[in-house]
């Protein structure tokens, strides 16, 4: 009974990443010169179980370069989810702005405000969530056991618009023309921990995998100034943000008549402490970041 | 009178008797086990012969022969076999697994006898693991066989006590399963010494001594120790306490060990009395400590990262999943928790992830709680909005009141929409009249709408809902004169399972608005991870 159990365990040891290997990274960042910096954008993934598990960090300006936004997209055992997206747009005429916020796919907050000199600014609390994004199964021997994937998400999302116009100009955006700009910032600050759980029981034996990694802790201030004739904005990021740090486990467990179950089986699936990167003005630079 | 007094005379002589039992036996030595035989992990030599072993895996075979002896007496002969696995990585070592595969009793029997198991720090986990366990249901039963065992099992723990007091900071945890003829009893402990919290649960002894019919286990003595009172320490007196580190991870650490609590079987704690002694406390997890007493101990100040927050978030969660009752102790924390964002904000997370069916209410009631700010009430209802959580049959009346009532603020009766749309979406704790209700009440305020606001905020709360229903009343609006309105339009459909709705889509890439075609553009990436 227990070779049956152990070899299809250590079987899936070999399918996934290696205690403290290091994951692909495709960071890319702008140079720190605020008028051509890129939007920040960071992406890491690694393997568990053979499948992928991710995040991604991404901002953006929209298509018409008249407004910004950011996205936090997890992958968990290969199912794509997306975690948090913002966007901020001012109207044609800067006269309003428009923040949004999803989660999941469902939109939380919303609001629309007119946009003055002085900063109009809005705020989402996302409280810790639990959120099932996926099921995969993985045969273990002649079971089937379910791995539930999911995340655990928490933040505070926030944007700013800021009317500026150019100095001696006139003081209305009409008279100010294409030298008006509105600076925008979408603040992201987000923790998410992607989880797996599922277990699987043959009458006295049981196995199964669980653990929680922190897939993202940190908070970065995207900004980007958008202007009326639709010059293309330069952002600016900063703040910080790590990824991955924890571990996935998986064990085995028999029952024992008036004592429950008893795990005599475990090992690590995936176990790393994590790396950071810090953006100040632009400027990325991996390792670790003191706020954390 | 005279059958009391008979009753009582009877008890003394049994209890006298039972006594002088143990005074008997007590720390005597009545077997004794020889080791004849072994080969200890210091003399790692590759000794036995090689095993299939996973890949990446050392081992090597080891034996062990011991007599037992009760005097001079020999008891039994047993003869252990196994495999010492050593696994590494990157040059550090990462476990040592050591498996008991059989004992050979002298009257021949044979018997699986797993597992031991001994786990050494590696360089990012200063963890020690040590596991001890039998199959109980595997081992012959005769008394020889099980004194084996036990004697094993304390062989086992006098190793454990060096690990005590070596340097190595970390874990262990041991069964001892032992059998006599009419049952199984345990006894569990659990020493935990992290890289934060040091955190002590129990120090345990418990001496093992034979009796004349079987075996008997007297627990000598189970003591609780601190590792300074700025850490954290559960103590097995008649409560247990939290205190909280100041240093980094050590409260995650802390509810980590909290949670953990709820495996642990009554007999796992003792109490103590200066009168009656350490005794076995059959009632200790239901003392074990209240939610409410580690929320209103583990202020949120403590929790010093993100990491921190979600630990908290997911062990409480994890606890309310076993502990149902304690949901009146939530409601009562959350109506205290007025002046605290961030407890509020933890509070209402766990609840609605919880998947407890009360939760539902305790929310509705927290969102009714004037006391709040918009931005609590808002948070509140994005917890109903994301997650799973049963809300109860008058949420839907109440949200459609919000959504219907022109005086509230216009944020609030947006966010009531959004909360509607989502509500038929997840369909759940709904009647049918109520899913008619809601989306009634959706598309008469974007039929009625007279400005572009409202147009936009009805067609975002249908876009929550997903429903198919829905997608006649909103096409016309990706043609409509605004690019605002379209562009929301567009975002409407993003989560109806229609397969035309993939090709209505594609259409908005051709809008001459940037804001359509920006929406366009999120309501495809929206709809390719959320459906």
């Amino acid at each position: 009974m227990n070779g049956f159990m152990l070899v299809p365990f250590f079987s899936l040891l070999a399918g996934a990443t290696p205690v403290g290997a290091t994951t692909t990274a495709t960071p890319t960042a702008g140079p720190a010169t605020a008028t051509t910096a890129a939007p920040p954008s960071l992406a890491r993934q690694t393997t568990v179980l053979g499948r992928a598990f991710g995040l991604s960090f991404s901002s953006a300006a929209n298509a018409a370069q008249t407004g910004i936004s950011t996205a936090l997209n997890a992958t968990i055992l290969g199912a794509k989810k997306s975690l948090v997206q913002t966007s901020v747009q001012p109207s044609a005429d800067f006269s309003t702005g428009q923040f949004q916020v999803y989660i999941n796919g469902i939109q939380v907050g919303t609001s629309q405000g007119a946009i003055a000199q002085a900063n109009w600014s809005q705020t989402v609390q996302i409280p810790p969530l639990n959120v099932k994004a996926t099921i995969v199964t993985i045969p273990i021997g002649p079971l089937v056991i379910e791995v539930d994937g999911g995340y655990s998400l928490t933040g505070e999302l926030s944007t700013a618009l800021q009317l500026e116009l150019a100095a001696g100009a006139p003081t209305t955006v009409a008279a100010a023309g294409a030298a008006s700009s509105v600076q925008a910032t979408l603040g992201t600050q987000i923790q998410a921990a992607g989880f797996i759980d599922g277990s699987v029981g043959l009458i006295i034996i049981r196995g199964g995998v669980q653990g929680q990694i922190d897939v993202a802790d940190g908070a970065i201030n995207t900004k980007a100034d958008l202007y009326l004739g639709k010059t293309p904005p330069a952002f600016t990021a900063t703040g910080s943000i790590g990824f991955f740090s924890g571990a996935l486990s998986a064990f085995a467990e028999y029952w024992a008549l008036f004592a429950g179950w008893h795990r005599f089986w475990s090992a690590t699936l995936f176990s790393w402490n994590g790396v950071c990167f810090d953006f100040q003005n632009g400027v990325q630079a991996g390792g670790k970041c003191a706020v954390r | 009178m005279r059958r009391p007094v008979v009753a009582a005379l009877l008890a003394l002589t049994v209890s006298a008797v039972v006594w002088g039992i143990f005074r008997r036996y007590d720390g005597g030595e009545l077997f004794s086990f020889e080791a004849l035989k072994t080969t200890s992990l210091a003399d790692a030599v590759p000794a036995g012969e090689s095993v299939s072993a996973p890949k990446g895996v050392q081992s090597l075979r080891f034996t062990r022969l011991i007599h037992a002896k009760m005097g001079s007496q020999a008891l039994a002969t047993l003869h252990l076999s196994g495999t010492i696995w050593t696994q590494s990585s990157g040059g550090e070592l990462q476990n040592i697994v050591v498996k008991i595969e059989a004992l050979e009793a002298s009257e021949g029997k044979t018997t699986d006898f797993p597992l031991v198991r001994i786990d050494l720090p590696n360089a990012q986990n200063a963890g020690l693991k040590f596991k001890l366990a039998t199959l109980p249901g595997a081992v012959p039963v005769t008394d020889d066989t099980a004194q084996a065992a036990v004697r094993f099992a304390r062989d086992m723990l006098d190793q454990l006590r060096f690990f005590e007091t070596s340097d190595l900071q970390g874990a262990y945890e041991a069964h001892i399963m032992r059998r006599d003829a009419h049952y199984f009893r345990k006894a569990k402990l659990k020493y935990v010494d992290g890289p934060y919290a040091a955190a002590s649960i129990l120090v345990s002894r418990h001496a093992l001594t034979l009796a004349q019919n079987g075996l008997f286990e007297k627990v000598e003595g189970v003591e609780s120790i601190s590792m300074g009172t700025d850490r954290l320490a559960v103590a097995s007196e008649t409560s247990y306490r939290i205190w909280v580190d100041s240093s980094p991870g050590a409260t995650l650490a802390a509810t980590q060990a909290w949670a953990d609590f709820a495996d642990f079987k009554h007999e796992s704690v003792a109490t103590r009395s200066p009168r009656r002694g350490l005794r076995l406390d059959a009632d200790a997890l239901a003392r074990a400590p209240a939610l409410t007493d580690l929320l209103v101990t583990l202020r949120s100040g403590s929790l010093k990262s993100g990491a921190e927050q979600l630990g908290w978030f997911r062990n409480t969660v994890r606890r309310l999943d076993v502990e149902s009752g304690r949901l009146t102790q939530v409601r009562d924390l959350i109506r205290e928790l007025r002046a605290n964002s961030e407890e509020l904000k933890l509070l209402v997370g766990a609840l609605a992830s919880s998947g407890q069916a009360d939760a539902g209410p305790v929310l509705l009631e927290a969102y009714r709680n004037d006391t709040y700010s918009s931005e609590q009430h808002q948070m509140i209802m994005n917890s109903w909005i994301v997650t799973d959580v049963r809300l109860p049959a008058e949420t839907t009346a109440f949200l459609l009141q919000v959504a219907a009532d022109s005086t509230l603020p216009a944020d609030q009766t947006q966010s009531a929409m959004l909360a509607l749309g989502a509500q038929v979406l997840k369909a759940d704790g709904q009647t049918g009249a109520q899913q008619a209700q809601i989306k009634g009440l959706l598309i008469a305020k974007l039929s009625s709408s007279q400005t572009e606001t409202d147009t936009v905020g009805a067609l975002d709360a249908m876009g929550n809902s997903g429903a198919e229903d829905f997608l006649p009343y909103i096409r016309p609006y990706i043609t409509a004169a605004t690019a605002h309105v379209r562009a929301h339009a567009y975002l409407a459909l993003r989560l109806i399972p229609d397969p035309k709705v993939a090709a209505l889509l594609a259409t908005g890439h051709a809008d001459p608005s940037g804001e359509v075609q920006s929406s366009v553009e999120l309501s495809l990436n929206l709809r390719l991870s959320s459906l």
